[in-house]
C-alpha cells in the first residue's frame, strides 16, 4: 500500500510492558516529545527526546490510541493488548488542520462521525483567556452565552438554550433546574479537558430533553504509571479584581491512576466601560474533584466525585419604583456578601464500568447527581427559595464490530429524579415531584472506502408524578441517520436527527412570583411534548494549508414551547403565560476558514459567522434569538529555543450584528465590536512554568449582548479587563 | 529532592482542599433591619429596626414587626401610597447596596 503509515511488530506476551516508538515515515527518524494518548484509560503522556514511550502497565484489548507531534499529521489507531512493540510512523504536515478526534460519546473517530459534533480541547480555545467556561465555549461557532452578569452563564446552541439542550460531565447528565434563565452551568474549568457541541436534536444517544442540543465535557486524563504530576495555577482579572487560584495532582502505579484538583476563586462587582460597577454582580465559588481509575486488560473502572459550591450575586435588584441605569450601578467595587444572592451546590458522582470480550465491548455508568439551590432575596436566615434536584442515572452500552467495516450499539439508558421544596422557604416556584425516564436504542455504523453511514433508533418513556398533578407520561420514538462521504480534500456530510422534551414542571404548574426574573409566571397542564426534528449539512475543504467547512442546519419544531407576557400585573408583577406554538422553523448555519500561508508558517487566520434566524408559523419571530456573529483572530505562534519563550500572540476580533429582528415585548439589541488580545509565555525546564497576560474588550468598548439578562435594564457587558496567569507544573 | 517536592505539592493541595472546604466565609452573624411592606410590587421601608444579631436575626425575620399604628410616611418621612393599618408586617435584613 502507498500510504503506509504505521506498522506493528506483534511479540507474545510476556510482561506488562509496552514500548511505543514514533518515527518519521519518510526519514524513519525519531520524532522526539510526541504525545500518545490512550483513549480508553484517559491517560495521556509523551514520548521522550528518541521519540520512544514505554508503558508500565496493562493495556485492555484493542486500545485505541492517538499519536500527536508538532508538524505531523494526528494518527489514532487500535492496539492489541500483547503487543510488546509498536513502531508508528507518522507523515509529516506544515500544520494539523484536521485534527483526528474521537468523540467520547460515541467512540467514533470524528471524520467517521456523520452527526455534528464538535469537538474542542479547551487549552488550546484559552489563549485569550476567559472569564468562565460558557464564555470560553461560546468562541465555537453556534455557540453563544446567555449571562446574568459574570456570574450566572447558560450556554445557548443555534438559539436554543435552559431546559432544550443538555449538559453532560464524562458520561453524568448534568441537570441544575436550568429552566430558570439565571440558573447557569454551576461547574467550571477545573479538571476538564475538552468539551464535545453536539448542535441540533440529539436524542438517539442521550435521550428526552436532547433537543437544541448536548454539551458533552470530558476530564483531564491521568498521567502515566510510575508518574507523578501536578500543577498550581493562579489568574488574576483586574477589571472585577477576580482571583482563582487551582492545583491538580495526578498520581499513577501498573494498574491503579488518581486525579485530584481543588479551585477557589473570589470575583467582586464587574466595572462596565463608563468606570462605574454593577452593584451585586459578585461571585465566588470553591470546588473539588477527584478520580480514581483500575484497569486490568478485560475491565476498565472509574470513579469520579465532584463537589461544587458557589456563592453568586444576583445583580439588577433594586427596591425603587420608578428605576434608572444608576440604581443599579455604584461608584466603589466591592465584594462583600450582600442580598440578594443565589448559593448553589453540586454533588455529581459517577462509577464507570467497561468491559472487553473478543470484538464486544459492555460500559455501565451509573451516578448522583444533587443540586442544591437557595435563593435569599430580603432575608439572611430566610431564604425565599430553596429546591433540592437529586437524580440517579444508568447508562448500559453494548457495542460490537459486526465485521470489518460495520459496528452495532445498543444501550439502556434512564434517570430517576426527585425534586423537593424545603419547607424553611416561602416560595416554591415548582412543587416537588418524582421523574422517571427510561430509553431503549441502537444504533448501526458503517464505514467503507470513503463512505460512512450511521443511522438508529431510540423510543422513550417519561413519567412525571406531582403533588399538584395526576400522574403523566410522554413517550415518543425518535431517530437519526446520516451519510457522509469524502472525495479528495472534500468531506460531505448529510444528518437527519429527531429529538423530544416533554413540558417541564415550571412550564406546566407554575404560578407565582419568579423574583429573579421579577414577573409572575403562570403555567399550563395543556402543554405537550416539544418534538425537532433537524437537517445537517456539512461541506469541508482542507489542504495543508487551508481549512474551510459550511454547516448549514433546518431545524423544524412542533410544540414550541416559549413563555409570553399578557399586558396585566399580578402584585404589581408583569404576568407571563408558558404558550406553544404548533410549528417553529429556526434555520442559518455557521462558517469557519483557517488559512496558513505557506510562506509563514507560524501565522493562521481564523474567520468564522455564526447565523441564526427563526420563526413561527405566523412568519413571526421568537424571543432570545442570537445577534448573527463574526469571529475573527489572527494568531501567530514563535519558535525560540531559549528556556523563557514567547510561544503565540493572538488578537481576536467580535462583530454582533443589530438584532432587530424580535418580539413585541423584547428590544432590539445594537451592533458592536470586540478586540482581545493574547499573549502566552512559558519557561521550559523540567518543572515548566506557563504565563499568559491579555487584554478582554482593549478598546473599553461598551456593550449589551442580546443574550444578556441585563439588558432590558440597560446594564453594559464588562468594560476592559486585563487578565494575568500563571501555571507551575510540577512532574517527577 | 523528590520526596521534599512531592510533599510540598502534597502540602499545598491540602492547603488548597482546607481552603476550599472552609465554611466560614465573609458571612456575618449580624444584619441592618426594617419593617418594610410591598404596596403594588414596590417596597416601603417603615421602620428601621437596627442591627440584629444570631437568634434575635431569626426570630424577627420568622415572627415580623407589630405595627401598632396607623402608619402614613415610610422611615425615610416621605408619603406612603396608601396608609397602612396596625398589623404585623415583614422584617427584611440584610445589605442589598453595600455603598
Amino acid at each position: 500500500m502507498k500510504n503506509i503509515l504505521f506498522s506493528f511488530i506483534f511479540i507474545p506476551l510476556i510482561s506488562f510492558s509496552t514500548v511505543i516508538q514514533i518515527q518519521d515515515s519518510e526519514t524513519k527518524e525519531a520524532i522526539p516529545y510526541a504525545s500518545i494518548h490512550i483513549i480508553n484509560l484517559n491517560v495521556k503522556v509523551a514520548a521522550n527526546e528518541n521519540g520512544k514511550f514505554e508503558y508500565n502497565g496493562v493495556l485492555p484489548n484493542k486500545s485505541l490510541i492517538r499519536i500527536s507531534a508538532l508538524g505531523y499529521t494526528t494518527k489514532s489507531l487500535s492496539l492489541v493488548s500483547n503487543a510488546e512493540k509498536i513502531i508508528i510512523e507518522l507523515k509529516k504536515s506544515h500544520i494539523d488542520l484536521n485534527e483526528v478526534i474521537i468523540t467520547s460519546s460515541t467512540g467514533i473517530l470524528q471524520q467517521q462521525n456523520v452527526a455534528n459534533v464538535v469537538k474542542k480541547d479547551l487549552k488550546l480555545i484559552n489563549n485569550i483567556s476567559s472569564s468562565n467556561l460558557v464564555e470560553l465555549i461560546a468562541n465555537t461557532p453556534g455557540v453563544y452565552n446567555y449571562s446574568t452578569g459574570n456570574g450566572i452563564n447558560k450556554p445557548v446552541i443555534r438559539g436554543l438554550s435552559g431546559m432544550k439542550i443538555l449538559t453532560y460531565l464524562n458520561g453524568l447528565r448534568i441537570d441544575n433546574q436550568q429552566w430558570g434563565g439565571d440558573h447557569g452551568i454551576s461547574f467550571d474549568e477545573l479538571g476538564i479537558s475538552t468539551v464535545e457541541i453536539i448542535k441540533g436534536p440529539s436524542s438517539l444517544l442521550y435521550g428526552a430533553d436532547a433537543l437544541g442540543g448536548v454539551l458533552y465535557f470530558s476530564d483531564e486524563n491521568y498521567t502515566s504509571p510510575g508518574s507523578v504530576e501536578s500543577y498550581l495555577e493562579t489568574k488574576f482579572e483586574s477589571n472585577s479584581m477576580g482571583v482563582s487560584t487551582a492545583g491538580g495532582l495526578k498520581l499513577a502505579s501498573k494498574n491503579l491512576r488518581f486525579n485530584l484538583f481543588a479551585n477557589a476563586k473570589d470575583y467582586a462587582d464587574y466595572q462596565i466601560p463608563n468606570g462605574k460597577y454593577v452593584t451585586n454582580s459578585r461571585y465566588k465559588g470553591k470546588s473539588i474533584k477527584t478520580a480514581i481509575g483500575y484497569n486490568n486488560n478485560k475491565w476498565i473502572f472509574n470513579i469520579r466525585y465532584n463537589f461544587i459550591s458557589n456563592r453568586v450575586g444576583l445583580p439588577g435588584h433594586t427596591h425603587s419604583a420608578n428605576p434608572e441605569l444608576n440604581d443599579f450601578l455604584t461608584t466603589t467595587q466591592k465584594r462583600i456578601n450582600i442580598i440578594p444572592v443565589q448559593l448553589v451546590e453540586d454533588h455529581y458522582l459517577l462509577a464507570e464500568n467497561k468491559w472487553f470480550f473478543g470484538n464486544q465491548e459492555f460500559q455501565l455508568l451509573t451516578g448522583y447527581t444533587s443540586n442544591s439551590i437557595t435563593e435569599h432575596d430580603e432575608k439572611v436566615t430566610i431564604p425565599e427559595i430553596k429546591m433540592m434536584l437529586n437524580n440517579y442515572t444508568y447508562n448500559l452500552r453494548y457495542k460490537r464490530d459486526l465485521n470489518n467495516y460495520s459496528k452495532l450499539v445498543l444501550g439502556f439508558q434512564g434517570i430517576y429524579q426527585k425534586n423537593k421544596n424545603d419547607k424553611i422557604a416561602p416560595t416554591s416556584l415548582i412543587p416537588d415531584s418524582y421523574l422517571n425516564d427510561n430509553g431503549v436504542y441502537s444504533l448501526v455504523h458503517w464505514n467503507k472506502n470513503s463512505w460512512e453511514s450511521q443511522f438508529g433508533l431510540r423510543s422513550d418513556v417519561r413519567v412525571l408524578n406531582s403533588e399538584l398533578i395526576e400522574e403523566k407520561s410522554f413517550k415518543k420514538i425518535n431517530g437519526s441517520f446520516g451519510i457522509g462521504k469524502t472525495i479528495d480534500h472534500i468531506a460531505l456530510k448529510l444528518n437527519l436527527s429527531s429529538g423530544f422534551r416533554p413540558p417541564h414542571l415550571s412550564e406546566l404548574l407554575s404560578d407565582g412570583v419568579h423574583h429573579a426574573t421579577n414577573r409572575y409566571e403562570v403555567g399550563s397542564t395543556d402543554l405537550k411534548s416539544e418534538i425537532a426534528k433537524q437537517v445537517d449539512v456539512s461541506i469541508e475543504y482542507t489542504n495543508d494549508h487551508f481549512n474551510m467547512s459550511l454547516n448549514p442546519f433546518y431545524n423544524y419544531f412542533q410544540n414550541y414551547i416559549y413563555i409570553e407576557p399578557q399586558n396585566t400585573e399580578i402584585n404589581g408583577y408583569p404576568v407571563y403565560y408558558f404558550k406553544q406554538s404548533e410549528k417553529v422553523t429556526l434555520y442559518g448555519g455557521e462558517f469557519y476558514v483557517h488559512f496558513h500561508p505557506h510562506f509563514l508558517h507560524q501565522l493562521h487566520f481564523e474567520h468564522d459567522i455564526s447565523y441564526v434566524f427563526a420563526e413561527d408559523q405566523n412568519h413571526n419571530p421568537l424571543p432570545l434569538i442570537p445577534q448573527t456573529r463574526f469571529n475573527s483572530n489572527i494568531k501567530y505562534e514563535f519558535k525560540s529555543k531559549s528556556k523563557l519563550k514567547l510561544n503565540n500572540i493572538e488578537l481576536k476580533h467580535e462583530h454582533y450584528l443589530k438584532q432587530n429582528r424580535v418580539v413585541d415585548y423584547e428590544s432590539s439589541s445594537e451592533s458592536y465590536h470586540l478586540v482581545h488580545l493574547g499573549i502566552n509565555f512559558s519557561y521550559e525546564s523540567k518543572q515548566p512554568i506557563d504565563f499568559k497576560i491579555g487584554i478582554r474588550n482593549l478598546f473599553n468598548k461598551s456593550y449589551i449582548n442580546h443574550l444578556s439578562n441585563l439588558k432590558d435594564l440597560g446594564i453594559p457587558g464588562t468594560g476592559r479587563n486585563l487578565y494575568f496567569s500563571t501555571k507551575i507544573n510540577l512532574n517527577y | 529532592m523528590k520526596k521534599n517536592r512531592l510533599f510540598i505539592t502534597a502540602i499545598g493541595l491540602m492547603a488548597l482542599v482546607s481552603f476550599t472546604s472552609c465554611k466560614k466565609d465573609n458571612d456575618s452573624n449580624c444584619a441592618e433591619c426594617h419593617a418594610a411592606i410591598d404596596i403594588q410590587g414596590t417596597e416601603y421601608e417603615l421602620v428601621e429596626l437596627g442591627e440584629k444579631c444570631g437568634d434575635e436575626l431569626s426570630s424577627i425575620e420568622s415572627d415580623g414587626y407589630a405595627l401598632t399604628d396607623t402608619t402614613y410616611v415610610t422611615a425615610d418621612g416621605d408619603s406612603l401610597p396608601s396608609p397602612v393599618e396596625p398589623q404585623t408586617v415583614e422584617v427584611h435584613c440584610g445589605e442589598h447596596d453595600d455603598e
